[in-house]
């Protein structure tokens, strides 16, 4: 009897003393409600790696359906008429189809919202000058902006607490006991994890590299893929692929592109952020994936079509300090060659992703 | 008699089966940290240095080394890390170029150290690797390491820019060194005399002296003669700096 004794006093000593610091489970208002969180997979397309994730914010198919929720409600701005799908519209490839976007206040920035195709494979910090480091980070800026949303976190927070629906897809996304432990980063990792669930990656040119059957490329097609990933051909070289390689044509690098004169240089991009005069001028190589539907171009959206995107690089680029070595001799395409590179382009095009709710405004 | 051995048994197992998983007292830590120069000069990105009759004003240099080691007293390898990539993009100021990029590793055994041994560039293990193979927040994922058209990795990349005619406009001449192939690597194994003893952490300095790398024959190459190793015609000198790089990292 003594014997059961201590080794059950032994059992209940080691489960104890290994146990981690939590608090002792006190049912809270949602302990009815289920929480078993299920895992999203999150697409991998042909030649993409596999998209790292943050260890405390693995997308489940319960936070992404709250994320996707909380992206296209306005109940994130001051006056309830702005949603982070404001700025990023799923018909302009998540940007806003304007050259710099505008808050609740009518206050422009001083920059073009940038696409969030792909987001989740942006590396080297977001935004056009890289300046915070992740979606999590990103997600909570814009609600506290006086000229985004120009709402405070704690009032946005009541809201959703206060809200019929949100707190308990809190519940089932993140486990809350009660609808008090909802908070702004809780938000803002739902909102991430539906941003790294925006894929788009089923364009013509993704068909070639597939190696679809059903694929053919046209000539002009084929002679710009050449001119921008350098092979061999008797059109001129591009090079595009220096700055916007890889599966989703972004290098995720910061490039002085020539727009401005050293003297005319309004915004210092990366400068901004590393407080380098080398990097006076920078900013990010954006991916160029559905690049036909995210005019205007450049980070402050000066260039209103894709052909005059072509003209530039061919024909327009300043030469200053910090341009970018690899644009130091002009290419000064002709016509012909800028119809090639332009055929290309836009074969990055896809459009599929605006038949899929998963993509689209669920208050619609 | 029975209850103090159980109880004793219980003790033990507490304690045993609480312990974190401490690694041997004998486990050193290290930081590897790699500096470049041109010639006695920090590289510091963006400053003028001589070059020939130019002026040279260095943009990137970044590479990957991959399969580091040390080379214990007795010929014993111990691997330290498969793929880093040391990218000095961040050297815009003397501070910074001094500070080095760092990578520390721990769990190594103490003991007496004669080399330190690594592929610059990715050993043949690698080949036919694209960063589709990796997760995307690994070294071998990043798009602009990877040369779609080519088919392989870039290993390094050195970029400059010459004032040639000293008007003050550094785009006169330039180069794009960019390293890759499918034998685009160089094992390099540099002595050292390092001796982990388990009690902090130990620094060991690598450093490579740019002005040395590009040179063909012993002279410094013209960039108005070769402005790019990634064409057919230039591809030869992706090897001639591979061969120079092979000797020139030195170690302390």
């Amino acid at each position: 009897m003594k014997k059961f004794y201590f080794l059950g006093l032994f059992a209940l000593s080691f489960i104890l003393s290994c146990s981690p610091d939590d608090e002792p489970v006190v049912p809270g208002e949602f302990s009815s409600i289920i929480y078993d969180p299920q895992t999203y997979d999150i697409p991998q397309p042909v030649g993409f790696s596999k998209m790292a994730q943050p260890a405390n914010n693995i997308a489940t198919v319960e936070g992404v359906d709250l994320g996707h929720l909380l992206f296209f409600d306005p109940i994130l701005s001051a006056d309830s008429t702005l949603s982070c799908s404001g700025c990023h519209l799923p018909e302009f490839g998540f940007t806003d189809g304007n050259s710099v976007s505008t808050g609740i206040t009518n206050i422009a920035g001083s920059r073009s919202s940038m696409s969030l195709i792909n987001i989740g494979y942006v590396s080297n910090g977001l935004f056009w000058d890289g300046g915070i480091n992740n979606l999590e980070a990103q997600a909570l800026m814009p609600v506290e902006d006086p000229i985004e949303m120009a709402a405070s976190w704690p009032d946005i927070v009541e809201r959703i607490r206060t809200h019929d629906v949100y707190p308990e897809l809190f519940r089932k996304a993140f486990g809350i006991e009660s609808r008090s432990d909802i908070d702004k980063f809780m938000v803002a990792k739902a909102i991430a994890q539906y941003e790294r669930s925006i894929v788009s990656a089923n364009s013509r040119y993704d068909q070639y590299l597939s190696d679809d059957p059903n694929f053919e490329f046209e000539d002009e097609e084929f002679e710009g893929l050449l001119m921008f990933f350098d092979e061999p051909t008797a059109a001129a070289d591009a090079e595009c692929f220096h700055c916007h390689g890889g599966a989703n044509l972004s290098s995720n690098e910061f490039f002085n592109n020539g727009l401005d004169a050293p003297e005319d240089l309004v915004d210092l991009g990366r400068e901004n952020i590393t407080g380098n005069e080398f990097d006076r001028g920078k900013f990010r190589a954006a991916s160029l994936r559905n690049l036909e539907l995210t005019a205007p171009y450049m980070h402050d959206g000066r260039i209103l079509d894709l052909e005059s995107v072509v003209d530039f690089y061919s024909d327009s680029i300043h030469i200053s300090g910090n341009l970018d070595v690899n644009l130091s001799e002009p290419i000064n395409l002709n016509e012909e060659e800028k119809g090639y590179l332009l055929a290309f382009l836009r074969m990055l095009t896809d459009t599929s992703y605006l038949s899929d709710p998963h993509f689209l405004n669920p208050f619609e | 008699m029975k209850n103090i051995s159980l109880y004793t048994l219980f003790i033990v197992l507490i304690f045993g089966s609480c312990t974190p998983d401490e690694g041997s007292i004998t486990d050193s830590d290290i930081t590897l940290k790699f500096k470049s120069f041109y010639g006695s000069d920090l590289l510091v990105l963006g400053e003028t240095y001589n070059y020939l009759d130019y002026e040279v004003r260095f943009d990137k240099f970044k590479y990957i080394i991959s399969n580091i080691e040390l080379i214990d007293e007795n010929n014993a390898l111990h691997a330290l890390s498969d793929v880093e990539l040391i990218d000095f993009k961040d050297s815009a100021s003397e501070a910074v170029a001094a500070e080095g990029i760092t990578f520390s590793y721990s769990g190594v055994p103490s003991g007496a150290y004669k080399a330190i041994r690594f592929d610059f560039g990715l050993g043949l293990e690698y080949l036919g690797k694209t960063p589709a193979d990796y997760s995307s927040d690994e070294v071998l994922a990043q798009s602009e390491l990877f040369w779609n058209s080519w088919g392989n990795y870039i290993i390094g990349k050195l970029e400059a820019r010459f004032d040639a005619n000293n008007d003050g406009n550094f785009l006169d001449e330039t180069f794009q060194y960019h390293m890759g192939g499918d034998d685009a690597f160089r094992t390099v194994e540099a002595p050292i005399e390092l001796n982990l003893l388990g009690d902090g952490l130990t620094e060991l300095e690598l450093s490579l002296d740019i002005s040395d790398i590009v040179k063909l024959d012993n002279s410094l190459i013209d960039p108005a003669v070769y402005s790019e190793t990634h064409t057919p015609e230039n591809n030869w000198l992706i090897d001639e700096l591979l061969d120079n790089i092979q000797t020139l990292f030195t170690a302390n």
